[in-house]
């Protein structure tokens, strides 16, 4: 029994692996226009709710998206920081998530096609939400001080708040989104037993011109 | 009966076999019990998550002196004469083995069959981590090329996806048994 468990996922381990691995090989000329996406939809969409701060831009180096912002230093005097939002290990879930998708038994190539389209698309909005984050807990970090730099004003409230999503992101976030999105995503488009088993009937008494029951 | 009749009788049935409201039962339960568990891991960061982090620093450079490589440790940080690193919270595997329990947990099983689940999982995943780092420790040392693309993209993904296999075969194994 413990052996016929093991035996249905290693199909999957297999198909896993192998996208995975594909998608390894592909990942250095994918993620810099994923990165360029995000700076540009996600500095846009910013802009277009007003939570980019005045006079800042976000720019892509290196696969990474960074903010540029003014900032007032300890001085008084004021400038220009830099601050990378969000990198390519952050991102790089998306290929974990893809695997996942690809790998998954029993879904039509259609059903594949379509979870892949969701599940990117809710990925990559919990990218944003994840840059969004890290851009605010960024500006108000109390520790900012000790780079000679004064931080945002915002309530001790919002400090805790920025401080716990931050941590959550950075920590669990990695493993735990593409996971959700997964689960969430196949069970959208996984095949219903029961009414596969009404068309397999339907079709098995059509194929020996059976009559419907009446 | 009309024919119709037992289509949508069969129909019926057929959406209540679809576990839509399980699944989606589950799925919240786990996200519940990840807020949960990440709260108190990151409330009890220094009493829980920093002793377990030294700790496995330790065990690692304990499992290196065995095979005779020279190994130091110190707080979170484990090397070798040639490389060292220093064991971070996405590295420690609390979190994902407070992943694993949460996914355990939200799962319809008796309380035994979970409390056997979180054990298997914690167990799996601490011996799979420490794998993890000995083989990022060969693989600075030896290969340091490769040591940012092992750890970030090969090791951050497979773990979280054994930490998966491991569910799913737990999970079907209690399916199989049918006692839930």
């Amino acid at each position: 029994m413990f052996a016929t468990v093991a035996a249905r996922l290693l199909p999957f381990a297999a198909r896993f692996t192998l996208t995975f691995l594909l998608l390894l090989v592909l990942w250095p000329f994918v993620s810099p226009l994923y990165a360029r996406t995000m700076a540009t939809a996600g500095g846009k969409l910013l802009v277009t709710i007003s939570l980019l701060p005045s006079g800042s831009h976000l720019e892509v180096r290196d696969r990474r998206v960074w903010i540029f912002r003014p900032v007032t230093k300890v001085d008084g005097s004021r400038g220009l920081a830099s601050v990378n939002v969000l990198d390519d290990a952050t991102y790089f879930n998306c290929v974990l998530l893809a695997s996942l998708i690809v790998a998954t038994p029993s879904l039509r190539w259609s059903a594949t096609a379509k979870a892949l389209g969701l599940g990117l698309a809710l990925l990559a909005s919990l990218h944003f939400a994840d840059l969004y984050v890290k851009l605010k807990w960024t500006a108000i970090y109390p520790g900012l001080r000790l780079y000679g730099v004064v931080p945002e004003a915002a309530s001790p409230a919002t400090v805790k708040l920025y401080e716990w999503l931050y941590a959550f992101f950075s920590v669990i976030g990695f493993g735990l989104f593409p996971i959700l999105v997964w689960i969430g995503v196949v069970g959208l488009w996984w095949p219903r037993r029961g009414s596969n088993a009404v068309r397999t009937t339907g079709r098995r008494r059509a194929a020996s011109g059976e009559q419907p029951e009446k | 009966m009309a024919y119709k009749d037992v289509m949508k009788g069969r129909q019926t049935i057929a959406s209540r076999t679809w576990p839509a409201r399980e699944v989606f039962r589950g799925w919240l339960l786990f996200a519940l019990y990840t807020l949960g568990f990440f709260g108190l891991l990151y409330g009890l960061d220094r009493q829980v998550v920093d002793p377990f982090t030294r700790w496995i620093a330790q065990l690692t450079k304990l499992v290196l002196t065995l095979a005779g490589t020279q190994a130091w440790a110190s707080g979170k940080v484990v090397g070798t004469p040639t490389f060292s690193v220093a064991i971070q919270n996405n590295c420690n595997a609390i979190y994902e083995i407070a992943l694993f329990a949460a996914a355990v947990l939200a799962y319809p099983a008796t309380w035994r069959q979970r409390a056997w689940g979180v054990l298997l999982g914690f167990v799996a995943l601490y011996i799979v981590n420490l794998v993890r780092v000995l083989s990022l420790i060969y693989v600075g040392s030896h290969f340091r090329q490769y040591f940012d693309a092992s750890h970030i993209y090969v090791w951050q993904s497979l773990f979280i996806v054994f930490a998966l296999g491991l569910w799913i075969y737990w999970a079907g194994t209690l399916v199989r048994n049918g006692s839930r």
